[in-house]
């Protein structure tokens, strides 16, 4: 099996976006993407073969949309953005246990931690051990994907 | 008089996302009823009539796992049929989540067609078993 990587498993995570939420992204460059406005973190942790945790960092505009998508209602009704913290922490949920089973295969058993998410003051740089893969999504909401190994 | 349906998930969106997979599915659909994790969702079971119970599997304070294990000991809960709705893909996980009483396994996220499927087959015959892996 090779080795984990966000690079290698864009494409599921853009699958993961679109068939979820019918958000239409692709992988770009992170120097191409737009600035990392002050947002969204979202966190999962993982616990399998290999233990790690997974971020997403977001904005609050595209936790608005994701939440709208998947409640199935316009971005500016009253309970949308109420629950838009909740929508990013499910789509991470979503798209970890999506790479889990491609990371480590389908018989491995990996438990998923409880998503975790918060609101950021400013911009958080990645860990330097991390993985990342930026996302541009078709409404220019840039996403960015870590992945890093506790071993 | 439709069926009482328990949708547990410690996700307040995806709560709403299935209740209106459910309410979409022209499946006859009595109350649905919503609890946040495996301990409510037995306060529930005990106050109200369910016909079939959706859950979620890693939720805090009570896990779907251990909620299915509750039921399964219960004489009066055991008859409701237990639906996984989660985002785990392990063959392995989901070969213990059926052999301890699932009766059929959704993946997040998953088709309104799967979702109708699934809950029109178990709630028209109890005794079959779904599987949407």
């Amino acid at each position: 099996m090779s080795e984990p990587s966000l690079q290698t498993s864009a494409g599921t995570i853009v699958r993961m976006l679109e068939s979820a939420a019918f958000i239409m992204a692709e992988p770009i460059d992170p120097n191409d993407a737009p600035p990392n406005d002050a947002g969204l973190v979202a966190q999962i942790t993982f616990d399998g073969p290999r233990g790690g945790r997974l971020d997403l960092t977001s904005s609050p505009d595209f936790a608005a949309l994701l939440a709208a998508n998947l409640l199935g209602v316009e971005p500016d009704e009253p309970d949308v953005a109420e629950r838009s913290l909740g929508a990013v922490g499910e789509m991470l949920n979503i798209i970890a246990g999506a790479l889990m089973a491609e990371f480590f295969g389908d018989r491995a058993v990996v438990r998923l931690g409880i998503p975790d998410v918060r609101r950021l003051a400013a911009p958080v740089a990645p860990e330097a051990a991390a993985e990342r893969l930026t996302l541009l999504t078709e409404e220019n909401h840039r996403l960015e994907l870590t992945l890093s190994f506790a071993d | 008089m439709g069926y009482n349906v328990l949708v547990v998930d410690d996700s307040e969106i995806i709560r709403s996302v299935i209740k209106k997979a459910i309410g979409m599915s022209g499946l006859e659909i009595g109350a649905v009823f919503e609890a946040g994790n495996g301990r409510e969702a037995l306060e529930r079971l005990r106050e109200e009539w369910i016909d079939i119970v959706l859950t979620d599997v890693n939720m805090p304070i009570m896990n779907g796992i251990e909620l299915m294990a509750r039921l399964a000991s219960d004489d009066e809960l055991r008859r409701i049929p237990v639906v996984i709705v989660s985002t785990e893909r392990s063959r392995t996980r989901i070969d213990e989540l059926m052999a301890l009483g699932a009766r059929a396994y959704l993946k997040k996220p998953f088709r309104p067609e799967e979702f109708r499927d699934t809950i029109a087959l178990l709630l028209g015959s109890s005794e079959r078993k779904a599987t949407h892996v």
